[in-house]
């Protein structure tokens, strides 16, 4: 029978069963389960029931960071440029899904329309923003020194590495952008630990980072307790700093206490108003800088 | 190449004078404490039991443990090591300082990976004739200052400081000054 003969419009109408996604974790471009299998219950701001997510431990934690170790060779070796052009994609993934992310913001956030329109759209334009620097920090966050002898210096700011971010809880996107983009634009992997009320959100951006061809590992998202993931992160020796944006107080003191077994650098900012402008301290608190030296002479 | 380089080494070595630290003349000084003297002897023994092999100019005990060196402080010989490897403690572990340890190499980007295997990264050295190589690992060696054919040199205007577990910071320069300051949008540009 052909497929113009089916009688498809005069079928009843019969009742459907919609696809009630259990959310992943992010690691290594992959979207796995977590280790335990385990899940939790996302709800939004209103008690509605949104979806389950991946309840991430220990070894999710571990794999993320083998995975943003891996990237990150390739990620930080990339000319300034090549990095810009990935990070801009995934501006436009996002602005290409701005309906889908307005929609998730409203439900996690119970907040309307338009301000759900607006912080995507602050999202994206804070994302590119970022983005724009990838290919002139080298030149703003270096110099040339003065040396008093037949030398030539260069300081050269280069990624510090795998960097453990936790995202803040009172932002859903545009927090999460603010905290993720400083850290890769220059060089960096990150694991990311979505914040325990807006877990959708960062898989969404994972989700984005994906259909973007962000290098594989170069992002990755871990979603569950924070207080369950992060200690892991902050004590991991392959861990070289750790963002603690999304811990309280005495977490946050627990974790750079943590942080110091091997020298982690650990970035504290005073708590931010996320619609200001970002300033230039998020950048640049996850560099290192590399001075090389040249013997001047005939 | 190596073994022209070793023997080099073994004969500027030899020259080393020990002496106090506040001698003009002094090439070396003694180790800063007991604890340090022990963890330096420690490893030394471990790299012998690993493989490599030890070589010192001449032994500098002080005359009260039977050696002719000077008469007060914890004293270890300059020692070289040859034949060392990434897997051997020595070539992990941060020692500082008298202990040289070499390895030969046969590609570039063997020095890269091996050079980046620790936990360390404070600085680095590159020495060869060729332009192109020194830029490319410069570029390469996670270290806070790469010297190319020169070492050890400082100045007050050129940042100093390390990558990992070699340091917070720089000192020196722009970006040392930086911690010293905290000017509102002094960061912005």
């Amino acid at each position: 029978m052909s497929e113009l003969a089916r009688p498809a419009l005069s079928r009843p109408p019969r009742a459907r069963a919609a696809p009630r996604t259990t959310y992943r974790l992010y690691i290594g471009g992959e979207f796995p389960r977590a280790v335990s299998g385990r899940t939790f219950e996302v709800h939004g701001a209103d008690g509605t029931f949104l979806a389950s997510a991946a309840l991430a431990a220990g070894r999710d934690a571990r794999d993320a960071v083998t995975a943003a170790r891996a990237a990150f060779p390739a990620w930080s070796r990339a000319a300034g440029y090549e990095r810009g052009q990935a990070l801009y994609r995934v501006a436009e993934v996002i602005d290409d899904h701005r309906a889908q992310f307005a929609l998730q913001l409203r439900r996690a956030a119970a907040c309307a329309p338009d301000v759900a329109y607006a912080e995507v759209d602050a999202a994206v334009d804070r994302w590119t923003w970022y983005a724009g620097w990838a290919d002139k920090l080298t030149q703003v966050r270096g110099a040339v020194n003065p040396v008093a002898g037949p030398y030539g210096t260069v300081s050269l700011p280069e990624p510090v590495g795998v960097t453990a971010v936790l995202a803040p809880p009172d932002s859903a996107l545009l927090g999460l952008v603010s905290v993720l983009a400083p850290v890769i634009v220059s060089g960096n992997t990150a694991v990311l630990v979505a914040s325990e009320r807006y877990p959708l959100l960062a898989i969404a951006l994972a989700e984005a980072a994906a259909a973007a061809r962000l290098p594989a590992g170069v992002v990755n998202v871990l979603t569950g307790e924070v207080a369950e993931i992060s200690p892991w992160l902050a004590a991991h020796q392959e861990v070289n700093a750790i963002d603690v944006a999304g811990a309280s107080g005495p977490l946050a003191d627990d974790l750079a206490v943590a942080a110091a077994g091997n020298l982690k650098r650990v970035v504290r900012l005073p708590v931010a108003d996320w619609t200001a402008e970002p300033g230039l301290d998020r950048m640049f608190a996850t560099l290192e800088t590399k001075t090389i030296w040249h013997p001047l002479g005939r | 190449m190596h073994d022209e380089l070793v023997a080099a080494i073994r004969q500027r070595m030899s020259e080393l004078r020990p002496g106090h630290p506040l001698d003009e003349a002094t090439d070396v000084g003694a180790v800063i404490s007991r604890g340090q003297l022990d963890k330096i002897s420690e490893l030394a023994a471990s790299a012998e039991a690993e493989g490599a092999q030890r070589w010192s100019p001449s032994p500098w005990a002080p005359p009260s443990l039977g050696g002719p060196g000077p008469e007060r402080g914890f004293w270890f010989p300059p020692t070289m090591f040859t034949g060392v490897s990434e897997e051997q403690r020595i070539a992990r572990d941060e020692l500082c300082w008298p202990v040289l340890t070499v390895s030969s190499f046969a590609t570039p980007d063997e020095v890269a990976g091996r050079t980046n295997s620790t936990r360390y990264g404070l600085s680095a050295g590159v020495w060869t004739r060729q332009g192109a190589l020194s830029e490319w690992l410069a570029a390469r060696l996670r270290a806070g200052v790469v010297w190319v054919n020169s070492f050890g040199l400082l100045d007050p205007a050129v940042p100093f400081g390390g990558y990992q577990e070699s340091g917070l910071g720089r000192e020196g320069g722009r970006h040392g000054l930086e911690a010293y300051l905290d000017l509102p949008g002094s960061l912005d540009v």
